[in-house]
């Protein structure tokens, strides 16, 4: 009843035929059955440019992840589930450190599969709400999937929480609700936003240096209950294929600067994700689609071939919408070009201080670095980020698509708008949203708003090319 | 009783005062009440601490609307619309906002006071766990807060007048703890309205003023004859109890039932512990503000927090508690999920949970529980 998909997802009849016990026993816990596959079917193929070799296998990657953590406690890994936000760097030394640990943070993957490609994430969203994570309070849909995969049976309870509370406020009681339920260990890399409004770019040793220790306590303490070791080794092979991976990333990336932008958001997003929660699959195999796709991007840009018009008004969306393709597709058609994201966005002097930086240890680069992106530093932080990623794209406007169930996020959306209208001077059109849970959404709302907008750019950008 | 009456006529005069010290070239250091602020290196520089504590009117939350998104705490949202809407003299005299950032709701109010106002806003962060580094972070940060009312103010913080002001401090804890614990009586000398109403002035009154106040009301107590036995005994607990907010107070009151014990995150002062008055005092102050505090329900572990919350239960004699949040307080959402079947195991208490986002609209709904919860726990 899947081979069809798994073709669309990039997958040869051998490897099918191969993986069909993993499969089917996955579908089984999943609930997956066959009127699933036929409308997962569907959504790929509407959603995503399955002409693409590369947009196919970075999909089947994802399948393929669904898989290994659905599996991962019955093929006995020792499981660790780190948090959105999360340290990239740190899950993969965890998955370096060793064949038996499955490290991945479940949330996205069931977003990925459960939502992008099946639809079918909302029963699981509905399970949390009866969990302590109630409809109508504004509750994070991404963690709300953390404690509904695991309500339901889907992913395995695991052996460690890795937990971050440096940002959302959230995260960390999630997992000691967790913890309370299932008696999971925990450990939490905390922080506190507390830099003065204007420090931004500079960041004070102070936040770099608690962030780092928290980071070595969390390395500590995953040793200890995981019964591994981290040693300098994998910390610093995985931060170098961190590093490398962004690199490729930005190689990619790059060529969304052309005009008409070649490639549409919705076909890279998934090997993006790959950075972020970064599981052994996504990093060894994710190299090879991030190549086939740069050399796909090579020949639309030679050919002149566009996912949006040329001349199309180019803006920056502050958050994507990530369990469901059809609500960027539908911006995307509205004639709106989205090269970047607030989470995407990487400017040439963030990914310089991911390199250039005078600090020496492991956790202290990567603090610094973590730090770096705004989003983590301060509200303030992320207006000089979103300015800097305005004037590197050269954008047209912003659609401040703001998660309104992050705490942490909306704090920023009437400041972002006040400040990007003000310097670098674009017009910005607010709009709540979630992009970890399509239910929020009047799509012919957005719609409306999202085309009027885009006409305006039309025309403001048509007078200023008169 | 004549204490709160002179209570009352010192918080109508305050303002005027607060007016004529700054006129005198006095510092005003206004701050958020979740209890991390340690007032006394404000007195010990000679400036002026002034708690940013009202809450509980839907004017202010409306007119936020325009600078913060409504998902954020109903009175984080409220303090920059009394800023912005000019009709709260105290928000308009502040010299330094002072935010201790424990959550992202507080540290929206930093933000909003950063953007949209010309006042100077000083945070330092307060770690959620009670580890060592946690411990070290707030101490540095302490330590920076000191610096920064030094060059504010110009006034160097000398160690006799540090300890001076912890000395002063803790009377005033100590004095408010001894008056809260009267009420574990069965026949409570003072109304949970007195109470809250004399904690709520803690945070603006001149601590002499309020030890003087304090001092007379615990003697007049002592002589009192207690009022005959009351209705349900309440322990009131959540996120925010501000001043001016006391729906739920009356709610409970016009059941007949009184609150006697309440524990807070923010608008109501933390009297339980004392400052060191040995040793290094700033380690003193980040000992008592942030290791012997009991946490809000943002701190991991939660267990710390709601064991107090169930010894208060135990101490207080209480019926049935009140869980009183606001909206969008998240970290409050999830502890009420699962705090009332801890309670029910240990205490064999009821709960009710009540979120508010300040609207006049809420109370009849409000109303219906209360008395439908009272009359379920009367005994």
């Amino acid at each position: 009843m899947y081979t069809e998909l798994f073709k669309l997802c990039g997958f040869e009849p051998e490897e099918i035929k191969k993986q069909r016990p993993r499969i089917e026993r996955a579908f089984h816990k999943a609930g997956i059955v066959r009127e699933d596959v036929k409308r997962a079917e569907s959504r790929v193929r509407h959603s995503f440019d399955t002409t693409s070799p590369g947009v196919r296998k970075g999909l089947g990657i994802w399948m393929e992840q669904l898989l290994d953590l659905v599996l991962a406690r019955e093929e006995g890994k020792k499981i660790v589930y780190p948090d959105y936000p999360t340290i990239p760097m740190m899950t993969l030394a965890l998955n370096l450190a060793s064949e038996d640990v499955y490290c991945q943070t479940p949330e996205i993957v069931l977003d990925f599969v459960m939502g992008q490609i099946f639809g079918k994430l909302n029963p699981i969203l509905e399970a949390a709400e009866t969990h302590g994570m109630p409809p109508a309070s504004a509750m994070c849909a991404l963690k709300q999937a953390r404690l509904g995969g695991i309500v339901q049976g889907i992913v395995p309870v695991p052996d460690l929480l890795l937990g971050t509370g440096f940002y959302c406020d959230l995260t960390p009681k999630i997992d000691e609700l967790l913890h309370e339920i299932y008696g999971v260990p925990m450990v939490i890399m905390d922080g506190c936003m507390d830099s003065s409004w204007d420090e931004f770019p500079e960041i004070t040793p102070r936040r770099v240096n608690s962030l780092a220790s928290e980071i070595r306590r969390a390395i500590d303490e995953s040793e200890k209950v995981l019964g591994i070791r981290i040693t300098d080794e994998v910390l610093n092979r995985s931060l170098g294929q961190f590093v490398d991976l962004w690199t490729a990333l930005f190689g990619l990336w790059d060529y969304l600067k052309r005009d008409p932008m070649p490639m549409s958001l919705v076909d890279l997003a998934p090997v993006w994700w790959f950075s972020t929660t970064t599981e052994r699959r996504g990093i060894t195999e994710g190299f090879g689609v991030i190549a086939a796709l740069t050399e796909e991007i090579k020949k639309k840009v030679d050919e002149g071939a566009g996912a949006v018009e040329k001349g199309a008004p180019r803006v920056l969306i502050m958050c994507h919408q990530a369990t469901d393709p059809g609500i960027m597709r539908m911006i995307e058609e509205a004639g709106l070009a989205i090269p970047t994201t607030a989470l995407m966005g990487i400017t040439d002097a963030q990914a310089t201080s991911y390199i250039e930086t005078k600090y020496t240890t492991w956790e202290h680069r990567v603090a610094n670095m973590l730090l770096s992106h705004g989003l983590y530093h301060s509200t303030s932080g992320l207006i000089h980020r979103y300015r800097e990623l305005c004037k590197t794209w050269q954008l047209d406007g912003a659609l401040n698509l703001y998660q309104f169930s992050c705490r942490a996020f909306c704090i920023s959306p009437p400041l972002v708008k006040k400040s990007l209208e003000e310097d670098p001077g674009i017009p910005v059109l607010s709009l709540e949203g979630d992009m970890w849970d399509s239910r929020t959404y009047s799509a012919e709302a957005l719609r409306t708003r999202v085309e009027a907008f885009a006409e305006m750019l039309r025309a403001a950008k048509a007078a200023k090319a008169a | 009783m004549e204490a709160m009456a002179e209570l009352s006529a010192h918080m109508k005069r305050r303002i005027l005062e607060l007016k004529k010290l700054r006129d005198e070239g006095r510092k005003i250091i206004g701050y958020t009440p979740g209890g991390y602020m340690p007032e006394e290196l404000v007195y010990a520089c000679g400036a002026v601490p002034a708690g940013l504590l009202r809450g509980g009117e839907h004017e202010p939350v409306v007119y936020a609307g325009a600078y913060l998104p409504r998902w954020l705490d109903t009175f984080c949202r409220a303090q920059i619309g009394y800023r912005l809407l000019k009709e709260e003299a105290l928000y308009q005299m502040i010299d330094l906002l002072v935010v201790p950032i424990t959550d992202n709701n507080i540290r929206a109010i930093a933000d909003s006071w950063d953007f949209y106002t010309d006042v100077e806003v000083f945070r330092f962060g307060v770690p959620h766990a009670k580890t060592d580094s946690g411990f070290k972070y707030y101490l540095d940060g302490i330590n920076l807060f000191r610096q920064k009312l030094e060059d504010f103010t110009g006034v160097k913080i000398s160690e006799p007048k540090l300890r001076e002001a912890i000395e002063l401090c803790n009377k005033e804890r100590g004095l408010l703890k001894e008056i809260s614990l009267t009420r574990r009586s069965q026949r409570p000398p003072i109304s949970g309205r007195d109470f809250i109403n004399l904690n709520h002035a803690s945070f603006l009154l001149d601590k002499r003023t309020m030890i003087e106040v304090l001092e007379s009301l615990l003697a007049e107590l002592r002589k009192r004859e207690a009022p005959p036995p009351m209705g349900p005994r309440v322990l009131l607990t959540g996120s925010t109890l501000a001043y001016g907010d006391y729906k739920m107070l009356s709610l409970i009151e016009e059941t007949g039932a009184s609150v006697v014990v309440e524990e807070f995150a923010e608008g109501m002062r933390h009297y339980w512990e004392t400052v060191r008055v040995n040793g290094d005092p700033m380690k003193a102050l980040a000992d008592r503000y942030f290791t012997m505090r009991e946490p809000p329900a943002w701190f991991r572990p939660s267990r710390e927090r709601l064991d107090f919350l169930i010894k208060l239960a135990k101490e207080f004699k209480v019926d049935g508690v009140i869980w009183y949040q606001l909206m969008y307080r998240e970290a409050y959402d999830l502890e009420s999920y699962y705090f009332p079947d801890m309670l029910k195991k240990e205490t064999g208490l009821r709960m009710l949970r009540i979120e508010s986002d300040y609207d006049a609209a809420e109370i009849g709904p409000f109303r219906t529980r209360v008395e439908t919860f009272i009359e379920t726990i009367r005994r």
